[in-house]
């Protein structure tokens, strides 16, 4: 009876072995957690290129002028006349107006490509204008605000199709003080539903992109991929705008960045 | 110690006449630039009188006739000025209307088209200037009919005194090519807002005074000096008013 009784327990004790073993394995694991339900990733519908807008701009981003020669500005516009596109900007054009006879580089660039032309004033003194140039198809109205003292926003509308709007802007923001004023017309921005396509000073980038973030604007800001420089060049809007690729060009000594940028992009 | 308080006291006194902003102006109706449109009597006039603002009328842009391309820009690109264009109606393969040129920064522009009361559509444009001391000033230009009646013009031209257009107290010059006579009804309604700056000599060749320059607020625009161009000779059918002006704050 003994002898059973003793082969029962080594049975049961040979049986609940493997038992004791996973579950000392198990206790040494985390315990598993329910599976978090993941942030599905947005899902960005397929490019619409028919209601993209393509936008050249002109930049060495350095801070200096862009050219300084009749020639230079008329090689740029014989090359952006080769070029479709629904609006171009030309960075730091300087034009000294008390000049008799003066390069206007907006000018010529803009009869050289067939376009109309504004011209976005960044600074102006001692006779020496500071700015960007944008060409158009047409120039039906040109407005400015001034954000600060130091501060002018730019607005040029344009077209895509005759149902697509592109209610462009752009401004040039170099310094903190600017930053700071740029801070507080984001809703302005937001509610008057621009496209800007700015300027930065390359090391104020992270104060704009704290800026934005903070702001509680449904805003899309993307840095435009270009040479590392002094400046850079980016893209401030309502979310529903977005840029879809970027092409680096080059002509002459000036880099052109063709920008493809759609709108009414809802995920 | 007093040498240094007549100095600023000087100094005071001298900072206001030099801020006192001086422009000159010229208005003219280039005819579509018949027969055909080159602009280097264009460049040539401009580089003779060196004009800070110039109003054109019956600017054909883009047509045949001036060789497809937009004579205003061309302009500009060749005198560092800079360019708008308004167009009153489509023609041929391009445009008709009216322009300008500035040889300051144009912050902000818009056209309007004003009522068809006459034979053609008309049109006029609206900008905002800024020197380089800060000075800002509206310029307008503007062509109105030929063949309406005063009555008629009268309503066509309200756009031109509209209160929306003072609100803002920003000194105005307006120039162009009004079809109107010196002492008619719609010179004398727009004296009621604007001084006319410019003299009553013969701007049409059949010896007409059609062209004018005029400017807002009343009494603060001094003339310095003003002419008729007779020089342009034949390049149109009207010659060109050019005044030099003094804003006095």
């Amino acid at each position: 009876m003994k002898t059973n009784n003793l082969f029962f327990a080594i049975i049961f004790l040979l049986l609940s072995l493997p038992i004791y073993l996973s579950s000392c394995g198990k206790g040494n694991e985390p315990e598993p957690t329910p599976p978090k339900p993941e942030k599905p990733e947005p899902k960005i519908p397929a490019w619409d290129k028919s209601k993209t807008a393509t936008i050249y701009i002109a930049a060495k981003l350095q801070n200096q002028p862009i050219a300084t020669t009749e020639n230079e500005f008329k090689e740029l516009g014989d090359y952006l006349a080769k070029k479709t596109f629904h609006a171009a900007l030309i960075n730091s054009v300087n034009i000294n107006v008390n000049e008799n006879m003066p390069i206007n580089g907006g000018a010529i660039t803009a009869f050289a490509s067939r376009k109309s032309f504004a011209y976005a004033l960044h600074t102006f003194s001692e006779n020496a204008a500071k700015g960007t140039v944008i060409l158009t198809d047409s120039i039906v109205a040109q407005n400015e605000t001034v954000f600060s003292e130091s501060l002018k926003i730019k607005i040029v509308p344009a077209k895509i199709t005759s149902l697509l709007d592109l209610p462009l802007a752009t401004l040039f923001l170099e310094n903190q003080e600017q930053i700071e004023a740029f801070k507080g017309k984001l809703s302005e921005i937001y509610t008057a539903k621009y496209i800007i396509i700015g300027f930065i000073s390359s090391s104020l980038y992270s104060s704009l992109e704290a800026a934005v973030k903070n702001s509680n604007q449904k805003l899309y800001l993307e840095k435009v991929k270009t040479i590392d420089s002094p400046n850079s060049i980016f893209i401030l809007s309502p979310t529903y705008w977005l840029l879809r690729e970027t092409i680096a060009e080059k002509t002459g000594n000036i880099p052109v960045y063709c920008l493809q940028i759609e709108t009414n992009v809802f995920y | 110690m007093r040498t240094l308080y007549l100095f600023c006291a000087l100094f005071m006194v001298c900072i206001p006449i030099w801020a006192q902003p001086k422009l000159k102006v010229m208005t003219f109706n280039i005819r579509s630039a018949e027969p055909n449109f080159i602009a280097q009597p264009y460049i040539d006039l401009i580089e003779k009188y060196k004009p800070d603002l110039i109003s054109f009328q019956e600017v054909e842009v883009n047509t045949s006739r001036v060789g497809k391309k937009d004579i205003i820009v061309e302009i500009a690109s060749k005198t560092g000025m800079f360019p708008l264009f308004a167009p009153a109606y489509k023609k041929d393969i391009g445009k008709y209307g009216v322009a300008m040129l500035s040889r300051y920064p144009i912050t902000k522009s818009n056209y309007s088209a004003l009522p068809k009361l006459g034979s053609d559509p008309r049109v006029v444009l609206f900008s905002e200037i800024i020197l380089p001391s800060g000075f800002k000033t509206k310029f307008i230009s503007v062509h109105l009919d030929h063949r309406t009646s005063d009555v008629t013009k009268l309503e066509e031209a309200k756009a031109l005194y509209s209160s929306s257009l003072f609100t803002e107290n920003m000194p105005i010059v307006l120039a162009g090519d009004f079809n109107m006579f010196y002492m008619g009804p719609i010179s004398l309604k727009l004296q009621e807002f604007y001084d006319k700056i410019c003299n009553n000599d013969y701007t049409f060749e059949y010896g007409d005074k059609l062209d004018y320059i005029f400017a807002y607020p009343k009494g603060k625009w001094k003339i310095l000096s003003t002419s008729v161009l007779y020089e342009t000779g034949k390049l149109s059918d009207h010659f060109p008013v050019f005044s030099e002006i003094e804003y006095t704050p």
